[in-house]
């Protein structure tokens, strides 16, 4: 086996967002998905992964955390968490990363799934779970356009199971 | 893409949520009520939540947790319960639930025939042997004597510690109770004054079984040999409010039995557990008469899943089983002596 050691450049890996932008990242840092890491190991010399379901802005936000976390382990976040605040559940870098607005949160969770990247699909899980902490059913209906599918006649076998629920 | 719609994104969302807030948030919609539901990680959740609750070391060297200890550590296990348990019909495990003075009301109230069930759910007697995890869930705020023979003259409002405070024979009571009970009794006065505002949980942990209780209330012999009594106090409470964000921490009576209700089914479904009593039971069936009907209709149930004939209901409740440990069997003498006079 050959190994280059006056290599100066890491090899870069081109993703390829879902409007054709290409945003290079190094190979190490790429490797923190398992995705990407079984498109490189399964393909010789594959240096370029389409993402045809990510948005080249998501892409940026995954490349920056893979960047931080290439040469050590994310937090892990206990469960369940402890406040509404991320900053109170995990590292304050994670907290600010991922203080973002909803959309990109979810966008970011859905692009961590696809990548097969755990710890940044926990964390953004995490996040979307301080939302709903501490808040009522009606303001959760409310803020996420959720509409009230249940008949009454089960909201109140519902509310007759679990009284408190609503206080 | 919406992210409440997906399954596995939401399961992984709810994750981080605890068991109590899940089941507020079981009717936000059908997928947030399917995955808290059903979702693996919701369970693992649970179950990592319900791990840490029982089993932390500070939990041990709680000064309720000691006296529980005490008493279990006083009375063998496995001989001295007669446990009011309920058989799961869906799954056909026996397994009881934590009935109290409100929901065994309420349920009574609502059912035309008089007949208490709750859900899947009937009431039935064993003596638990061998019992792998037994919860306990005590009665919070159902320190009312009226339906006790000892008191009936005794207004509704007067609780136990009242009730012992009011006992002309006080003294003569205190030497003949167990001195665990009389503890526990000690402890009902101390926080009485504050208890219809601070309902309150203690946890313990010894062996391989798990106890819980919010308010702990006496089981008198003439309906069960067990005085489970899980004495509570404020800093228990407080320290578990501070650790899950005021959850514990409740404010009404109804509130906190349906925790320990859905804590109580949630735990066996998971297996955790397959014993589930209360400390208190006895009582608030309306009449003898029911609570007679109840155990025949579950005496060939329990019989035909293996429990020993001695341990069923033909021998309960009159007769106490003859193994029981000598500081509770003269307990009971003792009970049932004041109870006469």
């Amino acid at each position: 086996m050959f190994y280059n050691f006056n290599k100066i450049e890491e090899v870069k890996i081109r993703l390829r967002s879902a409007e054709g932008h290409i945003c290079e990242v190094e190979e190490s840092a790429a490797l923190m998905s398992s995705f990407i890491r079984s498109m490189i190991e399964g393909f010789n010399e594959v240096t370029e992964v389409s993402l045809p379901n990510i948005n080249s802005v998501v892409i940026e936000k995954v490349i920056e955390y893979m960047r931080h976390y290439k040469d050590k382990d994310p937090p892990i976040i206990k469960k369940p968490i402890i406040s509404s605040k991320m900053e109170e559940n995990t590292s304050a870098w994670d907290a600010g990363f991922i203080d973002a607005d909803w959309n990109m949160v979810v966008d970011l969770m859905t692009a961590a799934d696809y990548l097969m990247m755990i710890p940044l699909r926990d964390l953004c899980c995490a996040k979307m779970a301080c939302k709903f902490k501490g808040r009522s059913i009606d303001e959760l209906r409310a803020e996420y356009h959720i509409e009230n599918e249940f008949p009454s006649e089960m909201e109140e076998n519902l509310e007759f199971q679990h009284p408190w629920r609503l206080e | 893409m919406n992210v409440l719609d997906n399954c596995d994104l939401l399961g992984g969302i709810l994750s981080y949520l605890n068991p109590f807030e899940l089941i507020s948030l079981q009717t936000v919609s059908k997928t947030f009520n399917h995955v808290s539901r059903t979702h693996w990680e919701i369970e693992k959740s649970f179950t990592n939540m319900i791990s840490e609750l029982f089993w932390t070391k500070d939990q041990i060297e709680n000064p309720a947790i000691k006296i529980m200890t005490g008493l279990f550590n006083t009375i063998k296990w496995g001989e001295r319960l007669i446990f009011n348990i309920q058989l799961c019909k869906v799954c056909s495990r026996i397994c009881g639930l934590g009935f109290t003075d409100w929901v065994i009301g309420k349920m009574h109230q609502s059912t035309p025939n008089g007949i208490i069930t709750h859900k899947q759910w009937q009431l039935t007697s064993i003596v638990a042997d061998g019992v792998p995890f037994i919860l306990l869930i005590a009665n919070p705020g159902g320190h009312k004597c009226r339906n006790m023979k000892w008191d009936e003259s005794l207004p509704n409002s007067t609780t136990n510690c009242e009730w012992f405070a009011q006992f002309p024979r006080k003294a003569k009571l205190k030497s003949r109770l167990h001195p665990f009970i009389w503890q526990v009794a000690e402890c009902e006065r101390s926080y009485n004054s504050k208890f219809e505002n601070c309902f309150k949980v203690s946890s313990n942990i010894f062996e391989n079984r798990i106890c819980v209780g919010a308010y702990c209330e006496f089981i008198f012999p003439e309906y069960c040999n067990l005085i489970s009594v899980v004495p509570i106090f404020k800093d228990t409470c407080k320290e578990l409010s501070e650790k899950y964000n005021e959850l514990y921490y409740f404010k009404g009576k109804r509130k906190i039995v349906q925790m320990m209700i859905e804590l109580a089914q949630r735990l066996h479904h998971l297996g955790v557990i397959e014993y589930v009593t209360v400390s208190h039971k006895k009582v608030d069936l309306d009449t003898r008469e029911n609570i007679e009907y109840f155990y025949a209709v579950d005496y060939l149930k329990v019989y035909a899943l293996g429990i020993p004939e001695k341990y069923t209901i033909k021998n309960y409740p009159r007769r106490a089983p003859s193994n029981l440990s000598a500081p509770v069997n003269s307990l009971l003498i003792e009970a049932r002596q004041l109870n006469a006079i």
